[in-house]
């Protein structure tokens, strides 16, 4: 009977023993999972600020000889589609696929708690051989650490008069260009002095300016961006300038057709469903581009020209 | 063999509880921060004013102290460039003669305003470098002053000088307020 009894008292000894086994084991996994949750994944430099890091420039410059063709192609309207809060991710991860359609960018809201469009991914190797030329809105390709510096010839406050005579570092945009002898020279001027200059003298000033480009650089494209679009808020303290742009865009891709140049629509890419500029590329004035919106741009330049 | 067990069990209890504090990761990296453009004209107003002492000792690297200024100041699109960046930006900055360097700037070009703060090898090049600073506070002067003629004021007023081994260039909406910042970081 005391065996039988002993044997029992060991038996439960036993079972508590294992159930309390478990009990840790339990409680080890979920101390595990906690960990493997809490820990963030290892952040990339967020901010492109290394202008020298984001671009390379690797390789000779390679020359084509073809023609230029006339392209017009006018962007889809973007959607905007507000998605849960996540950082802001400005340098972007290389595993996202390419963007094929402005609609595909939907908008997301940064630490800031501002929307912003995703930052989509474009090959920075694709315009190692070409040239950009433009004003403020232009600058922010280099200050966000979209492209090299070395690729961009931009000046806050530069027209298509202003373009022709100004000095970067010593030099002007001809003589620049003549040492780099660009594939594909990107030019988006005009928001700077519509307001002063008219449609058809900014349009003169600008075919002079193509004609230095072509003297110093005879073989490369020409690719002219239409001049973006501005916010609504803008429009109202600015009555009128939505229409100019309109016009002046419309003048410029009938240049294009007949000066053989590519015509890259860039106003609409930009647009909202109201026809403003949207909300998730435009800064806070209205006129200029959030860091994601060169991403945007230039992943469409590269589905056009490509 | 029971009490081995409980004891550990409220061991790994206590481990738990610890596991549940986790702390962030020290943020190394830039800050963005996207402000509201100024419309309001400051009543600041007068030259760019230079100053220099030789008592800058610090162990505070220039990326440290343009974050503790750019947490007090806004910059509409603030980016912040290295290094190198600063390099770039600033005209005559000779790579050898920095130690390190961080510049917060209007990413979105559609501002003046800058904030740098270069540590240099020597006390001498950072006394030298000022000049360059200057420089730049004019040139970015007369590329505003016809494009934001409301935003100059920033340029006007700013402050540029060296510390020690550091030089700085102070373009902001409140200058003063700025080098109060950086000077109590010596």
């Amino acid at each position: 009977m005391k065996l039988a009894r002993r044997k029992k008292a060991n038996t439960l000894s036993l079972a508590i023993v294992v159930l309390n086994l478990c009990i840790i084991a339990v409680i080890v996994l979920i101390c595990i999972l906690i960990f493997v949750f809490m820990t963030k994944p290892p952040e990339s430099s967020d901010i492109p600020t290394q202008t020298t890091t984001a671009a390379t420039k690797e390789g000779e410059t390679a020359q084509t000889t073809t023609a230029p063709e006339v392209t017009t192609t006018p962007a889809s309207m973007t959607k905007i589609s507000t998605t849960t809060p996540v950082p802001n991710t400005e340098i972007t991860d290389k595993t996202t696929a390419p963007v094929t359609e402005a609609s595909d960018i939907s908008a997301q809201t940064d630490e800031n708690g501002d929307e912003t469009a995703q930052a989509v991914d474009y090959n920075e190797k694709f315009f190692k051989d070409d040239f950009f030329i433009g004003d403020s809105i232009t600058t922010g390709l280099y200050l966000y650490g979209k492209l090299d510096e070395s690729l961009v010839f931009a000046k806050t406050g530069l027209n298509t008069l202003t373009a022709q005579t100004e000095k970067i570092d010593g030099k002007t945009v001809q003589e620049t260009i003549a040492d780099a002898q660009p594939k594909h020279t990107y030019i988006m001027l005009g928001a700077n002095g519509m307001a002063f200059m008219g449609n058809t003298y900014m349009l003169n000033m600008l075919k002079d300016l193509l004609a230095q480009i072509k003297e110093a650089a005879p073989d490369t494209k020409i690719v002219l961006l239409a001049v973006s679009p501005v916010t609504v808020e803008y429009e109202a303290a600015n009555p009128g300038i939505t229409d100019t742009i309109k016009e002046y865009n419309a003048s410029l891709r009938a240049m294009c057709e007949s000066e053989k140049y590519t015509y890259i629509d860039v106003y609409n890419l930009l647009l909202d469903n109201d026809g403003h500029f949207a909300a998730k590329y435009a800064e806070a004035d209205g006129l200029h581009f959030k860091g994601n919106t060169y991403n945007a741009l230039l992943a469409y330049i590269e589905k056009q020209i490509g | 063999m029971k009490k081995v067990s409980i004891i550990a069990v409220l061991t790994v209890c206590a481990m738990l509880l610890t596991a549940c504090g986790g702390t962030k990761p020290a943020d190394t990296t830039a800050n963005t921060t996207s402000g509201t453009t100024s419309t309001t004209a400051s009543t600041t107003a007068g030259e760019s004013s230079d100053t220099t002492s030789a008592d800058g000792v610090t162990s505070t690297t220039p990326a440290e102290m343009t974050k503790a200024i750019m947490a007090e100041i806004s910059i509409m699109a603030a980016v912040e460039k290295g290094t190198e960046g600063t390099i770039d930006l600033i005209s005559g900055l000779e790579a050898d003669k920095i130690k390190s360097a961080s510049l917060y700037l209007c990413g979105a070009g559609a501002m003046p305003d800058e904030v740098a703060v270069i540590e240099f090898n020597s006390t001498e090049d950072a006394t030298a470098a000022v000049s360059l600073l200057k420089a730049r506070v004019d040139e970015l002067t007369e590329e505003f002053k016809n494009y934001t003629p409301d935003e100059v004021y920033k340029l006007e007023g700013a402050k540029t000088g060296s510390n020690g081994n550091y030089a700085y260039l102070l373009a902001c909406e409140d200058n003063d307020k700025a080098l109060s910042i950086l000077n109590g970081m010596f």
